[in-house]
């Protein structure tokens, strides 16, 4: 297992938060803890990859960067549900909440489905709608997935929301679709997140 | 964390899958699709192009400026093969940028740098050649003398401009790996792709501009593709048999094939029987797998030497992963480390680039390769200072492929520990498990107690660390609290926790294989092959067993990638010869 981590205490539910590209992997982590409801939480680090454009190395991702391509890889992105997996056992902790962001979440839905037995809830925030198709085949032939929640965070995240969620019902794999509407910053943003997050995870998010 | 036994085992199940969708179809030995029903019309091109990195769509490009028709066959699922991973650097002789900054870079002082860097054991400043056979030393001035050349061309056709200088974190212009008093102009030759207008592009963006040019032609790059053999007619390469995944089929090619399809760093059978010494497979794509290397032997072709590689580190636990980015040890962080062998013995210069420091894995002595595995050490500062630089974690991480103890001794019985189980799990095909020696913790303690002494004096009397530009490059900015002569040293605190990393020898890809002429064309004993060329990694390096600088790998696959596919198209009756 060859990914490097941040394993943070906390009482409540563990949490595995796989970050969205090129951002701090902490962030993201502390929308889930600020929910209230999750304890540990393991903070995985993608791979690190060029930037779009210049020399600069320091870009986490979980799947390549293809300028230009249609999709993605599915061969990075199997490779990264593999990876994700592999931490799932390492961190030996069943009944998590599977968190994502951006491509983490697409690697979440993966990994989440794959590995039930480990993962009891997956969170799935802006993920890639036309990436999901390229996640492995072994990710839809799995009758006992964990719920999912799919969140929009941005204020322009409502049709993307919508395609990843036909995407889901279209491999037989409904979700909960929550989207963020309210105005402000980033800040808003990510608190109504957490809220809406609260919420589902304690069964009390309208369907 | 320690793996528990897992209620459902993912790897076996998923691991295959993955191992699947990463051969697929790359795997050597795997099976091919049934030969499609005759009837059907073939296809046919004026240029056949096999790979879709650097070198192959630069083959692309060379063949539609002067109007030929072309078809890209890439076996992976996606295109852009290494290139689209890297840092997309070229280097050019006397390019664009060092002319438009008025950067001489004279013609005798670079060849010689070239020739020193390229074939060291040959090279004689005073003999005709240089010492160097007269092919190689050809292909070394043709290099030169043609590669700011195919550069304009390539701008000037609109297919990408290669004028952006490859910068390190002083803004300076990246300085070449070997200090040598011949090389009169060590910094300007690494160039990248501009990029809206003015930002310097990476591999992918490399290879984005060059498939939207060839995409302009209406040219398809069809991936999953598999070019699985050659069509040979009277000794003239006259196509090539593509497999789709669901049948194989001929497509002719009127002018020639050409080749750009990686090395075979890939492929174990290759590995083990060409190089000399025990590395994995790297940072390269997953389908370097030496498709030319077993395709070109029965067209007659001459091969080259077929030991050379472009070397490089990478962690132990990492090793033939498939990365999102060439995922090599690119650096060494830290100043506060060293790293020695397996008995504890530093080796080689920390700061080195990593050709230098891929080579010393190849160090055979003492009746064993010595250097197997090398042991980045590091203290509590550099893991602070330095951490998120890969591969050290980021501050506050932690990573299972870190071995943690405190002292010496503890990390020599940590390592210990880690070297008898899951780094020996680890280990690859090929390559022999490694055991500390008995005196590893003392000899270590009296390395660390030297280098202590030398850092505080500033001097690296063992290995001259922090002597050369191009180390300064690769360190980044010195630490804030490093206010020694020597920023690229700094004493290790031996009285906390003490990290260490397993490294062992890799790859970008190797670049062994057919010989070529000045034209890319794939030699045979008597002389060029009709119709088959060959470029980049796949066919016998023209920088021979060195690496002269950022872009060595790129630069001359792009410049004889463009020579070869304006050759092989001038050969099909369609297009005008010159």
């Amino acid at each position: 297992m060859n990914l490097s981590y941040l394993d943070l205490p906390g009482e409540g539910r563990p949490c595995v938060v796989l970050h969205r590209e090129a951002t701090s992997p902490v962030e993201d982590a502390e929308i889930l803890r600020s929910t209230g409801v999750v304890g540990r939480t393991v903070v995985p680090f993608g791979d690190y990859a060029f930037y779009p454009s210049g020399m600069a190395i320091g870009g986490l991702c979980w799947y390549r960067l293809l300028p230009g391509f249609a999709g993605t890889d599915p061969v990075s992105l199997a490779k990264a549900v593999v990876q994700v997996c592999d931490l799932l056992d390492a961190a030996a902790i069943d009944g998590l909440v599977l968190a994502g962001f951006g491509q983490g979440a697409v690697v979440a839905l993966g990994a989440g489905s794959i590995r039930p037995d480990r993962v009891s809830s997956v969170v799935a925030v802006d993920p890639h709608p036309g990436h999901l198709p390229l996640l492995p085949a072994a990710t839809w032939e799995v009758t006992s997935a964990p719920p999912v929640l799919l969140a929009g965070s941005g204020p322009d995240g409502a049709p993307a929301l919508e395609r990843s969620l036909t995407e889901l019902a279209g491999f037989g794999r409904p979700a909960t679709g929550w989207c963020w509407e309210g105005n402000g910053g980033a800040e808003a943003a990510a608190s109504e997140l957490a809220t809406a997050v609260r919420r589902w995870l304690t069964g009390t998010l309208p369907a | 964390m320690e793996a528990s036994g897992a209620a459902v085992n993912h790897r076996a199940r998923l691991g295959e899958r993955v191992a699947d969708l990463a051969a697929l179809p790359h795997r050597p030995g795997m099976a091919r699709s049934p030969v499609a029903a005759p009837g059907g019309s073939v296809e046919e091109f004026d240029v056949v192009v096999v790979g879709s990195g650097g070198a192959a769509l630069s083959a692309a490009a060379g063949a539609l400026g002067v109007g030929g028709t072309v078809l890209v066959c890439e076996k992976a699922p996606v295109h852009g093969g290494t290139t689209s991973c890297s840092g997309g650097v070229a280097h050019i002789y006397a390019n664009g940028f060092m002319a438009a900054n008025g950067i001489d870079d004279p013609r005798p002082e670079a060849l010689a740098y070239m020739a020193r860097v390229a074939y060291p054991g040959a090279y004689d400043p005073e003999a005709p050649t240089l010492g160097l056979l007269a092919d190689d030393f050809e292909l070394l001035t043709t290099y030169y003398d043609r590669g700011a050349e195919v550069m304009g061309r390539l701008a000037a056709l609109g297919a990408v401009r290669m004028e952006a200088p490859w910068k390190a974190w002083d803004g300076r212009p990246f300085p070449d790996y070997y200090d040598f008093p011949e090389n009169a102009a060590p910094r300007g030759r690494g160039v990248q792709a501009v990029a809206d207008g003015t930002a310097a592009g990476n591999g992918g963006e490399l290879v984005r501009q060059l498939v939207a040019y060839a995409e302009g032609f209406g040219t398809e790059v069809r991936c999953s593709n598999r070019v699985v053999d050659l069509v040979v007619s009277e000794g003239t390469v006259t196509g090539v048999v593509v497999d789709d995944g669901s049948a194989c089929r001929e497509v002719r090619a009127r002018g020639g094939v050409v080749f750009g399809s990686g090395g075979f760093a890939h492929d174990p059978e290759l590995r083990e029987r060409f190089l000399l010494a025990p590395v994995v497979g790297g940072s390269g794509v997953p389908s370097n797998t030496g498709d030319l290397v077993r395709m070109a032997p029965r067209t007659g072709a001459a091969l080259g030497p077929m030991h050379h590689g472009w070397w490089n580190q990478v962690v132990l636990e990492a090793a033939d992963d498939y990365a999102n980015s060439v995922l090599d040890v690119w650096a060494v962080p830290g100043d506060s480390m060293l790293m020695v062998n397996r008995f504890g013995v530093r080796a080689v210069g920390e700061k080195r680039e990593y050709e230098s420091r891929g080579r010393v894995h190849h160090v055979y002595e003492h009746d064993e390769y010595v250097n197997r595995l090398m042991f980045m050490v590091y203290d509590e500062r550099t893991a602070r200072l330095f951490g998120g630089r890969y591969p050290i974690p980021p501050p506050g991480a932690v990573a299972d492929y870190v071995v943690v103890a405190t002292g010496v001794e503890g990390l020599a019985a940590a390592l210990e520990a880690r070297l008898s189980g899951p780094a020996r799990a680890a280990m690859p095909p090929g390559m022999a498990p490694v055991a500390l020696a008995p005196s590893f913790a003392s000899t270590l303690a009296s390395t660390i107690e030297r280098f202590n002494a030398m850092a505080r004096a500033g001097i690296d009397e063992d290995f001259a660390r922090g002597t050369r530009p191009v180390e300064v490059a690769f360190h980044g900015p010195p630490a804030e609290d490093n206010q020694l002569a020597n920023p690229l040293m700094f004493p290790l605190d031996t009285g906390g926790r003490l990290f260490a990393i397993l490294l062992v020898g890799s790859t970008f890809d190797t670049n062994s294989g057919p010989r070529i002429g000045t034209e890319g064309q794939i030699l045979g004993v008597d002389g060029p092959i009709p119709g088959l060329y060959g470029a980049g990694n796949c066919v016998d390096g023209v920088f021979g067993e060195g690496y002269p600088g950022g872009g060595s790998t790129i630069g001359p696959g792009m410049v004889f990638g463009v020579l070869a596919g304006e050759h092989a198209a001038r050969r099909s009756p369609r297009v005008p010869s010159r």
